[in-house]
């Protein structure tokens, strides 16, 4: 990539409030004694989407601030899902990866009777109707998807947290 | 001729590496044998050595310089000699610089014992060394312009020489200020340093810098060493600080090591670790470092900042007083002025930015950095000795805001101090809030500076602690300040004061006890100052005491009636016990008293250890001994801690249930808003006391103290305390609830450490005689239950195993005490029971009747073992308790109660039979060591239970009698009883005449016999019991049970028929019980039984430990080969099902799988109670057995017929239907026993013959796991229909297990079987996966989303 769209993003702490712990026996057997559902619900959808890499930086999505909670709208009763995210630019020109990304991550954990209805936030992105309007063309995704180096951009990014640089053999006296 | 041509090939560039290798080996073995000489292979290398190619010069002097260095230990003085003056003229070559190094570092080098020859080897002359030290500096000059490999050779040699004492050595041979020139020995240590300097300037490679840093401080002990004149140091210092500046602090980001590196890579902390250590290796050094480390304080860089501090310490202490007191000595100096002021800054840098809350709260790791400040201002105070940084350090202003702060807090105005500032118009928390800060940022600096040594310590009291002392106890007093109150309340209006005052104290005070650990006892190694410091801890711990003693009346009032408010908080409730405060000051002064108790028990036992010391040392004035025998604790004092600890500790119980918070931790004013628990605290710091250590004899004599401390007045008043507060009338509702808990929780804290130290020891066996009375009660006064089965809990599973554990040789009283508590315990617990069944019997079930033996409270909960069971655990530990003497009289009485229940039982009076005392006595029989009873006693007993058990399941006996829950225990204790049964032969007959006809054939009816008439479920567990005592064993009689025990899970109706069986069924007739489900359910059960590690039934436990039972080697192997033979025979009579497709036997089958459900879930138990190790051995005949019996239990779990036409849950010829509850706990087991091959498969360390059977089943195991994925609570009751209601709960809870289980197999299944195995059934797989992705339950869904990637993304 010769020049970054947003060299100098600013970069969020991960909430640790979150529900992410890693999946324990007490959390499976514990929590609920009996076949009570757990519904899906904003947190969970979170956990999904909070660690997809971002396009352009080695950062998570949560740490641009691209995707939060408040976003998220969830309805387990009637399978309704709706993401907004907002990136860190207005003419970022990733957008269109960044919420292809987020379809199809959803697609990939939530149950298939889930509607996925992913979108800019308002008035986050000079191109928002477009974007909005390729993001909802199940065609135009489909299609995407088909193309292997898009399919492979997509892959990298649902990879989870990237690895921690590594350092430069190099002494600074 | 063959040298030489072995000297050709090793220097020819046409071989090969591994040609070259071998033939240097050959000229090396070669020399070794003396078959030629080193110098023949100089000779020989003539051509290389002086070649004008600069390569074959390098080459063929690596070759040498390899050869030299190996050969090492054969070569006489002469070739040293001629080798030395070869290589150092090499050195001056600078191709050559680096091979040459290294060959002559290995001659400086000693040389190695085991490559000696038969001579012992010849040491290098200093003539030679000489040589080469005198060419190493001409070649250091010019080292900058070679390689890294060059550069880090020529710094090795340096080393070498520097660390074998070869330059010392020469540079002291020569005459001191001799004018010999640079090449003379005489200047040889200035031509190093000077070379030195040269060479590492600008050096940027980290590898470098590490040796470059070791060679300073080599260098600089070079020239502290005797006979070395240190002036060209001192001239050089300023250059040597400006070279080590330039890498202060250590900017380093080490790369990411590479793939396969041998070499672990080189760290920030090594290279700072270095440097610092080159900055503290000369006093020289001291003015410039100093003034650099006071410039980088004052960075903003916090790497500078915290490397500053680090070396700071570490030069100070390096430096010593008379190098620092230049810089430091002077209060007026510019250094001590700049290093104090950057000190003061970071260690006042909380106080102006706001730190509470916790870690959260420092995220700026302020305090962090005020406390290593404070360590650092320790060290350096310590180094410039007192008066000097200490000095600057009471001076400071901030010093008297602390009084001022202080003093205002008693006046009522907190922070209305100098530093505060504010306050004109009364406490605000922000105020507060800063005093608050002040006064611990002030505490850090007084204890660091107390902590620097007794000269500190005085001048600390004169300064800082006097006057707080002061103020303490007019808050304490009385009058003064803005209180209205009489002196007897004067303590209510001044919390601030008070705690401010003790926390100050108390950090001083566990400042200096840190410093007394492992350290000399300073009164001792500076009289003068060590007085003065004596004195000065004297005044604070009577300062402290004081407080504290004041302090008592206020925390154990129960209903004071001062109305003062003391801060903004709300006045309390007139019934608190701490009425005279608002909760929330109740609360911080209740942790101001535990941490200066703390500070005062660890001042005790640093004093106590100094004391013992000097003892030891002897020749110490008894004066001396009597001054430091004052600042450890009097009895007297440590009873009133113990009383204080205790109250604070349930009096924050209590407040925390009467503040309806259910957690007792509050936010600490004086710990930086951290969450702190009282009860914790004090736990600790009750534990710290009861292992306080006893003042040596002769200081107690100067002292005028008793020698022991008083342990057992201490422990007498701890369990009056604690067994006051459990009593059910100490008071009502919540809080007296919560006081119980609390001091449960404090007692069993304290009892479980009774094998760690004598003190806990007593206090277990005295708490355990206290305990009997409030476990059983009296009619009008019941525990309470929310008590009692926490209790009876810890009991068994902490505190009697701790007693149990102490050793008889350290602590042979406090063994003898708890033995005795233990049998009294359980004696209590038969002679309370017995009674209880008395009036039971006569009276009818009213509710206060049933406590405390049966639970009122309990809503029954399936995961609430009833109350019976928690008794029965703690009295079986109380018997393992007790000694030989004890558990035969326990076991006597137990017998009667058998024999009674059996007489109860046979007179078909089944409402007769004890409820509380025959579980009881059961434990009892079960906690016996196995060798206490002689031979015709275990007859006794075992004829006893037998007795019982067989009258209980009669046909002729009462209603109810055969599920009577005490059957259970019988049928352990039986066990317990056969297992150690000493006479072999009386076993064996016992067995044939008793238990075969009277149990075994029980299990037996005649063919044509129905369900309704199968064994009761009590008598197959009895038989399984005896099975698991005849395993341990390793019995011939057990096949006989398996056979059984086989026979009924494969019989149609649950029952075995005499044609199944090879035991004669004379007169035994099928009894009438819970039905043929309850007894397969059962048989299933005894495998699991039989080779388990540990198994209990109704709370009574027989584990295969030696101190528990009989075990014989290898029985666990013996037993599981044997079962799992039988049920792999008993397998194959049926015949697995077919599938839809041929080959795919992932698929659904077309047919049922005749397999009967009782015998899969017999493998599933066993599989999953057996070791892991085992079940991997016999992986072969194990996989397709559990493979298939797991699938059967799934499929007859799971909803939705396998197949179309095949009907849900069991097939027609299945057996009898099992409890779905128990299928579930099954195919969970066999699950997990799946599921751990996987993970082994996929390790490091395969198992074979595992990964063919795995193979071999992939698809039959891609089915099991696939079906059980969509095992759910509410297909698993449709399908067995017999769980509802109470029982849907733990239903649900084991399909959910059974389908995380499921699901982390799936995860593993792909790692474990090769792709290629999988690939066709992959589609199936991600369906099931899939569908678990709208699960219920979130942990699994999120199992499912891991497990959809695995699969997907292959």
């Amino acid at each position: 990539m010769a020049e970054l769209i947003n060299p100098n993003p600013i970069i969020h702490e991960r909430k640790a409030h979150l529900r992410s712990k890693p999946v324990t026996r007490a959390e499976v057997v514990g929590a609920g004694t009996d076949e009570e559902r757990e519904p899906i619900d904003v947190l969970e959808i979170f956990e999904h989407i909070r660690d997809i890499n971002d396009p352009e930086h080695p950062y998570t999505l949560e740490q641009l601030n691209v995707v939060s909670e408040e976003h998220i709208i969830v309805d387990d009763a009637k399978g309704r899902v709706s993401v907004r995210f907002t990136p860190t630019v207005a003419h970022c020109s990733m957008a269109t990866l960044i919420g292809l990304c987020l379809r199809v991550k959803l697609l990939r954990c939530l149950p298939p009777r889930f509607k996925v209805d992913v979108q800019l936030t308002a008035g986050s992105h000079s191109s928002e109707a477009a974007v909005n309007k390729q993001l909802a063309d199940k065609e135009r995704v489909a299609a995407a998807l088909e193309n292997p180096n898009l399919l492979g951009m997509v892959n990298k990014c649902l990879q989870g947290p990237a690895g921690e640089a590594g350092g430069a053999l190099a002494m600074a006296p | 001729m063959a040298a030489q041509l072995s000297v050709q090939r090793a220097c020819s560039e046409l071989g090969d590496d591994e040609s070259r290798s071998s033939a240097r080996d050959e000229i090396v073995l070669a020399v070794g044998e003396r078959k030629m000489t080193v110098l023949e292979v100089a000779l020989a290398l003539q051509g290389p050595l002086t070649s004008p190619e600069r390569e074959a010069r390098e080459n063929g002097t690596r070759v040498l310089g390899e050869i030299a260095s190996r050969c090492r230990g054969v070569l006489n003085s002469g070739e040293l000699h001629t080798l030395s003056e070869f290589l150092a003229a090499r050195l001056r070559d600078w191709p050559c610089a680096g091979a040459a190094a290294t060959a002559c570092r290995a001659l400086l080098q000693p040389p190695s014992p085991y490559d000696a020859g038969p001579a012992p080897a010849a040491t290098l002359g200093e003539a030679s060394a000489g040589a080469i030290l005198e060419a190493t500096a001409e070649a250091l000059r010019t080292a900058q312009s070679l390689r890294q490999e060059e550069r880090s050779a020529l710094l090795q040699l340096l080393l070498a020489a520097l660390g074998g004492g070869w330059a010392a050595r020469l540079a002291a041979a020569a005459p001191a200020g001799g004018a010999g020139g640079a090449a003379a020995p005489s200047g040889l240590a200035p031509a190093l340093l000077d070379a030195f300097l040269g060479a590492v300037d600008g050096e940027k490679d980290p590898r470098c810098l590490l040796l470059a840093f070791e060679s300073v401080a080599e260098l600089c002990r070079l020239f502290h060493s005797r006979g070395v004149d240190p002036a060209p140091l001192r001239q050089a210092s300023e250059e040597l600080v400006d070279w080590l500046a330039t890498y202060f602090p250590i900017s380093f980001n080490p790369p990411p090591a590479a793939p396969g590196a041998r070499n672990r890579s080189i760290t920030r902390a090594e290279l700072a670790a270095g440097l610092h250590a080159a900055m503290a290796s000369s006093p020289f050094l001291a003015g410039g470092v100093l003034q650099l480390l006071a410039e980088k304080l004052s960075s903003t860089y916090r790497p500078a900042k915290e490397d500053s501090l680090s070396a700071l310490r570490r030069c100070c202490a390096a430096y010593g007083p008379d190098a620092l007191a230049p810089h430091l000595g002077q209060p007026s100096g510019a250094a001590p002025a700049q290093v104090w002021s950057a000190l003061r800054s970071e260690l006042l840098q909380p106080v102006s930015h706001n730190c509470g809350g916790g870690a959260a709260g420092d995220a700026d790791g302020h305090v962090a950095g005020a406390a290593a400040a404070a360590a650092c201002l320790t060290a350096v105070a310590r180094a410039a000795g007192p008066g000097a940084l200490d000095r600057t350090a009471l001076q400071d202003a901030s010093m008297s805001d602390l009084v001022a702060v202080v003093r205002a807090a008693r006046g009522g105005e907190p922070g209305a101090g100098a530093a505060g500032g504010g306050g004109g118009g009364g406490p605000s928390s922000t105020v507060a809030a800063r005093a608050d800060r002040q006064v611990l940022c002030g505490a850090l600096l007084v204890s660091a500076v107390c902590a620097a040594g007794p000269g500190s310590t005085a001048a600390a009291q004169t300064a800082v602690l006097g006057p707080v002392q002061a103020v303490l106890a007019e808050a304490l007093a009385g009058p003064a300040g803005g209180g209205g109150s009489g002196s007897g309340t004067a303590v209510y209006d001044r919390p601030d004061a008070v705690m401010y005052g003790m926390t100050l104290l108390a950090s001083a005070a566990e400042a200096v006890a840190a410093e007394l650990v492992g350290g000399p006892p300073a009164c001792v190694s500076s009289p003068a100052d060590g007085a003065a410091g004596v004195a000065a801890m004297t005044d604070m711990k009577r300062a402290l005491t004081a407080a504290l003693s004041a302090l008592s009346g206020p925390l154990l009032a129960t209903d004071a009636d001062a109305d003062v408010s003391m801060d903004t908080d709300s006045a309390p409730p007139p019934s608190s016990p701490l009425a005279g405060f608002s909760p929330a000051a109740a609360a911080q002064l209740r942790l101001a008293v535990v941490a200066a108790w703390r500070a005062l028990l660890s001042l005790h036992m640093g004093y106590v250890g100094v004391l013992a010391g000097m003892v030891s040392s002897g020749g110490v004035p008894p004066e001396a001994l009597a001054a430091l025998a004052a600042l450890t604790l009097s009895p007297e004092e440590v009873a009133a801690a113990a009383e204080q600890l205790c109250t604070c500790a349930l009096a924050a119980a209590a407040a925390a249930a009467a503040g309806g918070s259910g957690s007792v931790a509050v936010p600490s004013r004086m710990a930086w808003g951290r969450q702190v628990d009282a009860c914790q605290e004090a736990a600790a710091a009750l534990q710290q006391l009861l292992s306080l250590p006893s003042l040596p004899a002769e200081a107690a004599a100067s002292g005028g103290r008793n020698a022991a401390t008083s342990a057992e007045a201490v422990v007498t008043l701890l369990v009056r305390q604690l067994t006051e507060a459990m009593s059910p009338a100490s008071s009502t509702a919540a809080e007296g609830a919560a006081t119980a808990a609390e001091a449960l929780r404090l007692a069993v804290s304290l009892a479980e450490a009774a094998s760690q130290s004598p003190g806990a020891a007593a206090f277990s066996a005295a708490w355990l005689a206290a305990l009997p009375p409030l476990l059983v009660g009296t009619p009008s006064r019941r525990p309470r239950e929310s008590w009692l089965r926490p209790c009876l809990a810890q009991l068994a599973s902490r505190v009697l195993p701790a007693a149990a554990r102490t050793p008889s040789s350290a602590a042979a009283a406090a063994a003898a005490a708890a033995s005795l508590a233990a049998h009294g315990l359980a004696a209590a617990a038969l002679t309370a029971a017995a009674e209880w069944d008395a009036s039971a019997a006569a009276a009818s079930d009213d509710a206060e009747q049933a406590m405390p033996f049966v639970g009122i409270d309990a809503s029954g909960g399936f995961d609430e073992p009833p109350l019976m069971d928690a008794w029965c655990a703690a009295v079986e530990a109380a018997v393992s308790c007790c000694d030989d003497n004890q558990q035969l009289g326990l076991a006597m009485e137990a017998a009667e109660v058998v024999s009674a229940a059996a007489a109860a039982a046979a007179a078909a009076n089944g409402a007769a039979m004890p409820r509380a005392a025959l579980p009881l006595a059961a434990a009892v029989i079960a906690g016996l060591r196995p060798a206490v009873l002689a031979p015709h006693s275990t007859q006794a007993v075992a004829d006893g239970l037998l007795r019982l058990l067989s009258a209980a399941t009669s046909p002729a006996a009462a209603s109810g009698t055969a599920t009577h829950p005490a059957l259970r225990p019988a049928a352990v204790a039986l066990a317990a009883a056969v297992n150690r049964w000493q006479d072999a032969a009386a076993l064996d007959a016992w067995l044939t005449s008793a238990f075969r006809p009277t149990l075994l054939a029980a299990l037996a009816v005649p063919p044509g016999r129905t369900a309704a008439a199968a064994p009761a479920a009590a008598v197959v567990a009895a038989v399984g019991w005896v099975g698991r005592a005849l395993a341990l064993r390793t019995h011939p009689a057990l096949s006989e049970i398996t056979t059984a025990l086989l026979a009924c899970l494969t019989s149609p109706s649950g029952v075995a028929t005499s044609d199944d069986m090879e035991v004669d069924a004379p007169a035994a007739a099928a009894v009438p019980g819970a039905g043929g489900a309850a007894g397969s359910a059962e048989a299933a059960a005894a495998f699991g039984l039989l080779v388990a590690e540990a198994a209990e039934a109704g709370g009574v436990e027989l584990a295969a430990r030696p101190a528990a039972a009989v075990c014989r080697v290898l029985w666990q192997q013996r037993c599981f080969s044997m079962c799992l033979q039988a049920l792999a025979q008993a397998a194959s009579a049926y015949t697995p099902p077919a599938y839809s497709s041929a080959g795919d036997a992932g698929g659904p089958a077309l047919t049922p799988d005749p397999l009967p459900l009782p015998l899969a879930a017999a493998a599933g138990n066993l599989a999953a109670a057996a070791p892991a190790a085992l079940c991997r051995q016999d992986a072969p005949r194990l996989v397709p057995l559990l493979v298939r019996s797991a699938r059967r239990l799934a499929a007859a779990l799971s909803k939705a017929p396998s197949a179309p036409g095949e009907p849900s849950g069991a097939g027609p010829s299945s057996g009898p239907s099992l409890p779905p509850v128990a299928l579930a706990a099954a195919l969970r087991g066999a699950l997990r026993v799946v599921r751990e091959w996987l993970n082994t498969q996929a390790g490091p360390q395969p198992n074979e013959a595992l990964g063919k059977a795995l193979v071999d089943c992939a698809p039959e195991l891609v089915g099991l796991v696939c079906a059980a994925t969509a095992v759910t609570a509410g297909s698993a009751s449709s399908s067995g229909g017999a769980c509802g209601g109470a029982g849907a709960a733990p239903l649900g809870a084991a399909t959910c297990a059974v389908r995380e289980e499921a699901l982390r197999c799936v995860l593993a299944l792909m790692d474990a079987v090769p792709y290629h195995v999988l690939h066709p059934m992959r589609q199936q797989v991600l369906r099931c996966v899939t569908r678990t992705l709208d699960d219920n339950k979130r942990g699994i869904r999120q199992l499912a989303v891991k497990a959809r990637r695995v699969w997907a993304d292959k």
